[in-house]
């Protein structure tokens, strides 16, 4: 029966955890608001968002954090909680990229 | 929506989630309140709509969904929206900015590009304004013409193509008057990193130059100046193109070049 689910229902593996709320034991594939909240905070350290952004970056790793404990049993809350860690890192990337046009700018003054 | 499917549930992660993380999560309410205030920050600076309006956009509709969530009680989708609402409403705030910083810079590098051209020009104009003077000098004296470091290739021997139109100029001059020698002084200055010899080569370039424009060699001779002995004051950075250049200095009738 357990074996049956695994190989007919694949496709619809999601919904089924969603639906049954946690009393499924089917590991469900990571949520891809994980997968880009990880590739978001390393786009951020790349960009030296530890310097620049250290306070953004740590919102992320820890909303990130928060996900994947969520994961198993509550679906749902831990793809916001990855969505919102990747809007932290965004912001950490960009604030990171704004610090290095900015020492940019600095060099260049004063304007001959 | 799950949230209100199973509030029990996600208010206990709520919770745990607040106790993890050093409770990063604020009610529902003040989020909201602090997301339309960020929003409103961003759409009311005019370089976001210029410059990043679509992640203003996003956060509008972030705030948008946070609030028919709130209306709609489901307070842990309100505040998730609000969250967003307020990250990407300072994402658009901060990428504009860069936009300005990006365009600052821009303006910069042209005024110091359009500064660099100016002095070379200034510089060759002078040459040629001197080879002017020297051609239609009625009474033939000592002279001298400077051909600055902006007539050479940087950091080599090799002259543009500027200079080796005044030396087509000059040799031809040197044809016409077969009474008059040249001498030919480099001059470098102390700056690390230029080769000592650099002077001396480019003097013998310059020299090369009027002898393969069929000037008799015996009529030239080259040399140059070390470091000590630069051709302006090193200190001032208006000659820096002065320094490094190479001085030709015309004999008058008689042969006789006028010392320095």
């Amino acid at each position: 029966m357990y074996a049956m689910q695994i190989s007919a229902l694949r496709a619809a593996a999601i919904v089924t955890v969603v639906t049954a709320a946690g009393c499924v034991a089917v590991a469900p594939p990571v949520p891809i608001e994980l997968t880009e909240a990880r590739a978001a905070i390393v786009r951020a350290e790349q960009a030296g968002a530890a310097q620049s952004a250290p306070g953004e970056l740590n919102a992320a790793r820890e909303r990130l954090a928060e996900a994947e404990q969520l994961l198993p049993s509550d679906d749902q809350l831990a793809r916001w909680r990855a969505r919102e860690a990747e809007a932290d890192a965004k912001l950490a990337q960009a604030t990171a990229e704004d610090a290095q046009t900015r020492l940019a700018l600095n060099e260049r003054r004063p304007i001959p | 929506m799950i949230s209100t499917r199973k509030p029990l549930t996600i208010s206990a992660a709520c919770a745990v989630a607040a106790i993890l993380s050093g409770c990063v999560t604020a009610p529902a309410d003040n989020s909201l309140a602090e997301a339309r205030a960020a929003v409103g920050s961003a759409a009311a600076n005019p370089d976001v709509a210029r410059y990043d309006a679509l992640d203003l956009d996003t956060a509008q509709k972030q705030l948008a969904n946070a609030e028919s969530a709130a209306a709609g009680d489901a307070p842990d989708m309100a505040h998730h929206e609000a969250y967003l609402a307020i990250r990407t409403a300072k994402l658009a705030q901060v990428r504009a900015d860069q936009v300005v910083a990006q365009q600052r810079i821009a303006v910069a590098d042209g005024a110091r590009a359009q500064a660099q051209l100016d002095a070379r020009e200034l510089a060759q104009l002078d040459a040629r304004a001197q080879l002017d003077h020297l051609n239609t000098d009625p009474a033939p004296r000592s002279a001298m013409l400077v051909l600055t470091d902006d007539y050479f290739e940087p950091g080599a021997a090799q002259l543009t193509r500027p200079a080796a139109k005044i030396l087509d100029d000059l040799a031809q001059f040197l044809i016409a008057h077969p009474e008059r020698r040249v001498r030919i002084e480099g001059h470098s200055d102390a700056s690390a990193g230029t080769d000592p010899a650099l002077s001396l080569h480019r003097a013998e370039a310059v020299r090369m130059a009027l002898v393969a424009r069929g000037v008799d060699p015996v009529r030239s001779e080259a040399l140059a100046y070390g470091p000590a002995d630069p051709l302006t004051a090193n200190e001032n950075p208006a000659d820096r193109h002065f320094i490094r250049g190479v001085e030709i200095l015309l004999s008058d009738n008689h042969g006789q070049i006028a010392s320095r």
